[in-house]
């Protein structure tokens, strides 16, 4: 994503639809990209990405150009996409339809998507991301696909950066465990 | 440092290389002793880096934009509708004169304006003379009663007047 002009910001801070349009086409990328790796479903991606640009929409106002743009609209989706990871693990929990079995869960085959791209690396990243919780999963993506340093993570999800490091040494740990399971090779 | 905070590190700080150059070249002096750790390290970086870094970019659906687009309009249609729709539950309360209405109520006011204005304007110098001149009347009656008028040669000439005086 390229650096925005700070008076494409103010435009759009004042209800501009065009600057905002330009704001979109510069974000949308690596918010489509992150919300799809963490909610890891098309069609909930969809949804997110459309609850993100909402919110930056009507919250451009308080953004008072302390912390970068980006920062700010990576926080935005990261909130947005565990939110409503969160929502969608509950209603899975209430209709018992979320087993131990990463199978049985669902997050490989509820992703059609993945199935369409037939990529086998795709399919391990999904089921990958698919054992961790909302809050580890954000952090590795982040971390292992957006490339953000521990600080800059620390920023974008406002928690303390020694919290980042044991987020994602719960979720290696647990991509670690499910690797000597050998379910990779079942895949 | 024992092997427990070695694969700490390793699953952290190491491989990600957030640690420094002097903590990174202790940890690397450490797994030329220990096999262990360095099979562990191999194996973290197999099963928790290695699938992320190829990680394709998805396709943003260019259909998102229009949704959004669509979401924000009729977020300001619903804002103008809702202040109209609060505007038309108030009306009852206030009276809005129609514009044919006002105009014709006030042109008939200025009229009426007009008009009273004029007839006070006419009655106070009507009433002016009358009180102006009424201590004058009143001086001359004191001042001259009937018979000198009539004794002073005055009189009207008439026949009325021959005969009876």
């Amino acid at each position: 994503m390229r650096q925005i002009a700070q008076e494409i910001l103010i435009k759009a801070q004042e209800g501009d639809l065009e600057s905002f349009e330009n704001i979109y086409k510069e974000t949308a990328g690596f918010v489509y990209n992150v919300a799809f790796r963490i909610v890891n479903n098309k069609q909930d991606t969809e949804e997110v990405v459309q609850d993100v640009f909402l919110n930056i929409y009507h919250n451009l106002k308080s953004f008072r150009f302390q912390s970068s743009f980006k920062t700010w609209a990576y926080r935005i989706t990261v909130n947005c996409a565990i939110n409503h990871s969160k929502k969608m693990a509950r209603e899975r929990n209430r209709v018992k339809e979320y087993g131990n079995n990463l199978i049985q869960t669902g997050e490989i085959s509820e992703s059609p998507e993945i199935d369409k791209l037939n990529d086998g690396r795709e399919k391990i990243i999904s089921s990958l991301l698919g054992v961790l919780n909302a809050d580890q999963r954000a952090c590795i993506v982040l971390r292992n696909i957006e490339g953000l340093s521990y600080q800059e993570i620390s920023n974008t999800l406002k928690i303390n950066i020694n919290t980042v490091r044991t987020r994602l040494k719960r979720a290696r740990e647990t991509l670690l465990n499910l690797g000597k399971e050998g379910l990779r090779d079942e895949l | 440092m024992n092997c427990k905070k070695i694969k700490e590190l390793i699953l952290t700080d190491y491989i990600d290389n957030e640690m420094s150059s002097e903590e990174k070249i202790r940890l690397n002096i450490h797994f030329a002793r220990c096999p262990g750790c360095r099979k562990f390290f191999e194996t973290a970086k197999n099963t928790v880096v290695k699938p992320f870094a190829d990680a394709k970019r998805i396709v943003l659906p260019e259909f998102i934009w229009s949704r959004v687009k669509e979401s924000i309009m009729a977020g300001q249609q619903k804002k103008a509708g809702f202040l109209v729709g609060v505007l038309e539950k108030l009306k009852p309360f206030f009276y809005i004169p129609r514009p044919a209405l006002a105009v014709s109520t006030i042109m008939a006011l200025a009229v009426i304006a007009v008009l009273t204005t004029t007839s006070r304007f006419n009655n106070k110098e009507g009433l002016k003379t009358d009180s102006e001149e009424q201590p004058e009347y009143s001086t001359y009656s004191i001042e001259a009663p009937v018979s000198s008028v009539l004794n002073n040669g005055g009189g009207f000439g008439t026949l009325v007047e021959e005969y009876f005086l």
